[in-house]
């Protein structure tokens, strides 16, 4: 590992690294899991480097009933996964912010900052596609929210610029009823790049599932939502025979490839299974509130 | 680029001068002369580079010491008090969990985590606290005993 050379970039506030952004094409730092190991393998080699930890406004991880769950850049996965807000109405999130990496890693790494690599294989991904999740971009033009599907464009690309930052994400208030979850897939315990990771949302209206959303990571360029799969589940009772379809159908959809980690051939398989738990998944939890009352 | 910073390291007031692009890894290590703090892999996937900052494990390798101001950082270093091995560390030296004793310091840090969150975690939430140290030699298997021990001679003094 070389060590690193650059200048660092300290703004106070948002505007002055809107400011600074205007001026210079450096590289964001939030928790530095993902930049700073690019740094150090040599990938990218930045004269200045923007660090937000100065500014005290990104680290708001707050909820609202109306409008949901707010994250702001500088909030850690660890933070998130253990926030009983979002452990009870975005448990498929605190699930995901728990998967990644280690104890370590998710006392540095952010949930913005997970997006923004936009690793295929991303953790948060998934959870966040599934729960309807926005992106809150800030630019000197001024603000803009849009959907994650949206804003992933391929592996390791967003539709984020030069002089924008994101300064949040959004995740909406959900439906009453709504249970979801996220399950990953590795060869490891911890410190594992997903092999194959699923997230499902839905909600119970009687005997049926509603809104029912689907979305897989690490088995297409982008983690991406799965509404064919997603529209056989609605308005439906979730049979084993029913989730093993699904599983069929998310798996035919997924594209993997071949790599270090896994095969596509595996990979696809996998998708097939995780699918069918996360169906079963959500049968429990659904069946667990409502013993619980 | 250097910059003066102002660290709070083992509970005293530090002031180091480096450069931008130092991690709190190398201003430990090469400025600050605690050495107890490894480098291993350098991009934060074994762990023995862990330090507690307000009380939390990080990978230091992955922390910009300017980052580092303002929290409270402890190394291994700052563990033993007046001449007296914490709980932690005594335990690991009695249950033969320190073997070529490179993983040791970030081993006992985690487990000091743990310990001040649960005073009496199960195997599987001992296990999982350490999921982020990687051990070559022991197999783990003393490690866990260790902070099982350290638990519960803690948690007997409370």
């Amino acid at each position: 590992m070389i060590g690193m050379r650059f200048k660092l970039l300290e703004p106070l506030t948002l505007d002055e690294a809107i400011d600074f952004l205007a001026e210079t094409d450096a590289p964001i730092l939030a928790g530095g899991t993902d930049l700073l190991l690019r740094i150090k393998r040599g990938l990218i080699r930045p004269d200045a480097v923007l660090s937000l930890h100065r500014i005290p406004a990104l680290n708001c991880l707050s909820y609202n009933a109306g409008t949901g769950l707010y994250i702001g850049a500088l909030v850690t996965h660890a933070r998130a996964a253990q926030n009983p807000i979002v452990k009870e109405k975005f448990p498929a999130l605190a699930q995901a912010c728990a998967l990644v990496g280690s104890p370590q890693i998710r006392n540095l790494g952010t949930v913005v900052g997970n997006i923004a690599n936009a690793s295929p294989a991303a953790d948060t991904a998934p959870a966040l596609l599934a729960l309807h999740a926005k992106a809150v971009v800030r630019s000197s033009a001024g603000v803009r929210q849009m959907l994650l599907p949206d804003f992933f464009l391929g592996p390791g690309k967003t539709c984020i610029g030069r002089g924008d930052i994101i300064e949040a994400i959004i995740v909406p208030e959900p439906l009453p009823g709504t249970v979801s979850v996220y399950l990953k897939l590795g060869r490891r315990q911890a410190l594992e790049i997903s092999i194959c990771g699923a997230a499902l949302s839905a909600r119970r209206e009687q005997d049926h599932w509603k809104d029912v959303k689907l979305a897989l990571g690490a088995v297409a360029p982008t983690p991406s939502l799965v509404p064919e799969t997603a529209s056989f589940l609605e308005g439906k009772e979730w049979t084993t025979e029913m989730l093993k379809k699904a599983g069929r159908s998310a798996a035919a959809m997924s594209s993997p490839i071949d790599d270090q980690r896994a095969s596509a051939k595996y990979r696809r398989e996998m998708v097939g299974v995780l699918v069918q738990r996360c169906g079963l998944a959500l049968i429990q939890s659904a069946a667990g509130r409502s013993t619980n009352g | 680029m250097d910059k003066t910073l102002v660290l709070h390291v083992n509970g005293h007031e530090r002031r180091v001068v480096c450069e931008d692009g130092k991690t709190l890894l190398e201003v430990l290590r090469d400025h600050l002369g605690l050495k107890g703090t490894k480098k291993g892999c350098d991009e934060g996937d074994c762990g023995v580079c862990t330090v507690l900052m307000d009380g939390q494990p990080v990978n230091s390798c992955l922390v910009l010491a300017a980052k580092a101001e303002g929290h409270e950082i402890i190394t291994i270093e700052g563990l033993e008090q007046e001449g007296q091995l914490h709980p932690l560390q005594e335990a690991f030296v009695e249950e033969g969990a320190v073997q070529c004793g490179y993983c040791t310091p970030g081993m006992v840090l985690s487990a000091k985590a743990l310990l001040d969150t649960n005073p009496n975690p199960d195997e599987e939430e001992i296990r999982h606290a350490l999921s982020g140290n990687l051990c070559r030699c022991t197999g783990y298997v003393r490690i866990v005993k260790a902070v099982q021990t350290a638990a519960e001679r803690m948690h007997g003094q409370g």
